[in-house]
């Protein structure tokens, strides 16, 4: 069950890495303006979420207290709300601009 | 009908190589075929012809220049501000040719004209947009200059691709220069 748990951390930690250098390159492509703003957030988000897949594994292999382990993922639970949030703008703004998006009426 | 096309019209008589009509200074306005000598090969022939015609010419009279050479002619006839050259085999069918360029003279000098009140005429507010697009953006003008419509729209037709122009800057380029942009653009298309 032991080598599940760091089996599972370590392909979370594999692909967030991934992740993380494909956000930072297309941060770099981005020129500016609103887009890059948000993308720039997303990218710092992703680095929390890096640090909090590292320091996962670490806390359980040191049998750190619960509350120290329900604070680090409560923690990846809101700031992973605010990740979709963001991505969910970026979204609306790259569909309102190609005017996929239905106006609502009234 | 433009000068090239006039020009085309002259060059399907047997035996004529090209035409150009060139300026008082020698420079080239039309020229038909367009790889007719290399640039600087003609623009030093049409001085140094400029130079000899130009007494020969009244500007825009009935005169005519025809220079004999063994292996070739030239034909110059006179416009309004401008002179019209025929180049040729030595032995051609000069009545056709002077039949065709009496015809070709007359569309030229319509032609001509027109040409210079487009020159004259005040740019276009699409023109306008893209030199305002060109100074606010620099490099990133490229993407941007794309979303004008091509030809010469209205400021009504072009209201909304200003609006566009305007997103498009702030969510990809910079708010800055989306807020300068909007201003530019909206002056020219108020025309202010």
């Amino acid at each position: 069950m032991t080598y599940v748990t760091y089996g599972l951390a370590a392909l979370a930690i594999i692909l967030m890495a991934g992740d993380l250098i494909l956000a930072i390159r297309l941060r770099n492509a981005l020129r500016g303006g609103e887009v890059r703003e948000k993308w720039t957030m997303m990218t710092v988000l992703l680095v929390f979420f890096f640090s909090a897949y590292v320091a996962g594994p670490v806390f359980f292999f040191l049998d750190l207290p619960t509350k120290v382990m329900a604070i680090l993922t409560f923690a990846v639970f809101v700031m992973g709300a605010i990740f979709v949030r963001v991505a969910i703008s970026i979204i609306t703004d790259a569909l309102s601009f190609f005017e996929v998006l239905e106006k609502k009426r009234g | 009908m433009s000068a090239s096309a006039i020009l085309q019209e002259i060059n399907s008589i047997e035996g004529v190589a090209g035409s150009f009509v060139c300026d008082p200074a020698g420079r080239m306005i039309a020229r038909s075929p367009v790889s007719l000598f290399d640039d600087t090969a003609l623009a030093d022939a049409t001085r140094t012809l400029v130079e000899t015609a130009s007494p020969l010419l009244e500007d825009g009279g009935s005169g005519e220049l025809d220079l004999l050479y063994e292996d070739g002619r030239l034909v110059v006839r006179p416009l309004p501000g401008a002179l019209l050259c025929v180049l040729c085999v030595p032995r051609l069918n000069m009545a056709l040719l002077n039949l065709r360029t009496s015809m070709a003279l007359k569309a030229l000098r319509q032609a001509l004209a027109d040409d210079a009140a487009a020159r004259d005429r005040p740019a276009s507010p699409a023109t306008r947009m893209g030199v305002a697009i060109e100074e606010v953006l620099g490099d990133d003008a490229g993407k941007v200059l794309a979303m004008l419509p091509e030809g010469d729209p209205s400021p009504q037709e072009l209201g909304p691709t200003v609006r566009e122009i305007e997103r498009f800057t702030r969510l990809f380029i910079g708010r800055d220069q989306a807020d300068d942009l909007a201003d530019r653009l909206q002056s020219i298309l108020s025309g202010s």
